[in-house]
């Protein structure tokens, strides 16, 4: 494993590098806020496996998000989409490059030209946006989503978890939708049956197995 | 009249199903035996608030529907049966 920063597109971005110095290559694309916290271990366990099977893998921390040296207030779907479209461009002339888009990962996905194997991708920015209202509101006291929505539009930022929700950010997020097809896309539930990493920290702790599921099925996919 | 409504709660129930299995990564056998008595806010782990939240949303996206505010309170989740019972009226 390398922790480097790489130079891309005018962006200074955090990165764990694993696997190989060549070959094969998968960008990781990871879900936002609190989500994002919850599934890097998992992530961590996933492209370690897939170092294993020969791929090396190239999971970004984006533009004030994770490790990245901006405030969280930084976050904007514009600037990510240039960020990823430029590590698409770097990695994808080394050699063969895919996606791994996990849930709000997948509204920048579309940024790359490559394959994708989205992880329970969301449906949409707006979707995005609307659970991020409902759950301020409902840690209260007094505050609905809809009166969070209309302070949004008219020029507050709304702190999330901790997460500063810009209006910039906010208005990028009602335009967006989850654009490309994925090449390979999984649900949790029948298909996938672990708990997702983002589930309550109370819930079962199956990061193990899913990991080895989820990391021997990416190198299936990706060698098939 | 009674055939239809049965048909439509079923196919409530069983999409209500799926979406909790899919959102909260429920095992197949605590998916399978939820029944309309089965306590789901306080007794799934699984379910907090953020998880809450991304269930709403789940709903609305794959269900066509659209939730207000003021129709989530604690008694949406107390059991399937009453989060059933709500995504049945709201489709009818």
């Amino acid at each position: 494993m390398r922790a480097v920063l790489l130079e891309v597109g005018g962006e200074t971005l955090p990165a764990i590098l694993r696997g190989p110095e060549r070959g094969p290559t998968l960008l990781v694309l990871q879900p936002w806020f609190e989500e994002l916290n919850r599934t890097r271990r998992t992530l961590a366990c996933v492209t370690e496996l897939l170092a294993g099977r020969g791929v090396r893998s190239v999971l970004p921390d984006l533009p004030g998000s994770g490790d990245h040296g901006e405030p969280a207030s930084a976050v904007r779907l514009p600037r990510w989409r240039g960020a990823v479209a430029a590590l698409g461009e770097m990695l994808a002339s080394d050699g063969g490059l895919s996606v791994l888009a996990v849930r709000a990962g997948m509204l920048v996905a579309d940024a790359v030209e490559a394959p994708t194997y989205a992880v329970a991708p969301v449906a949409s920015g707006a979707g995005v946006l609307r659970a991020l209202w409902r759950t301020r509101a409902a840690a209260g006291p007094d505050v609905t989503a809809s009166a969070l929505d209309a302070a949004s539009l008219g020029g507050a930022t709304i702190e999330v978890s901790g997460y500063p929700i810009t209006p910039g950010l906010a208005a990028d997020l009602r335009g967006a939708s989850a654009l490309s097809a994925p090449g390979r896309l999984v649900e949790f539930g029948r298909q996938l049956p672990f708990a997702p990493p983002w589930a309550s920290a109370d819930a079962a702790d199956d990061t193990a197995a899913f990991a080895r599921w989820l990391a021997n099925d990416i190198a299936d996919w990706m060698q098939g | 009249m009674a055939t239809m409504e049965g048909d439509a709660r079923s196919d409530a129930r069983e999409q209500v199903r799926a979406i909790l299995a899919t959102t909260l990564g429920l095992k197949a056998a605590t998916a399978r035996g939820l029944t309309d008595g089965s306590p789901l806010f306080g007794a799934l782990p699984e379910l907090d608030s953020m998880a809450v939240a991304q269930l709403l949303t789940e709903m609305e996206d794959r269900l066509g529907i659209v939730i207000d505010d003021d129709e989530v309170d604690g008694a949406l989740f107390a059991t399937f049966g009453s989060l059933v019972s709500f995504v049945a009226a709201k489709r009818a």
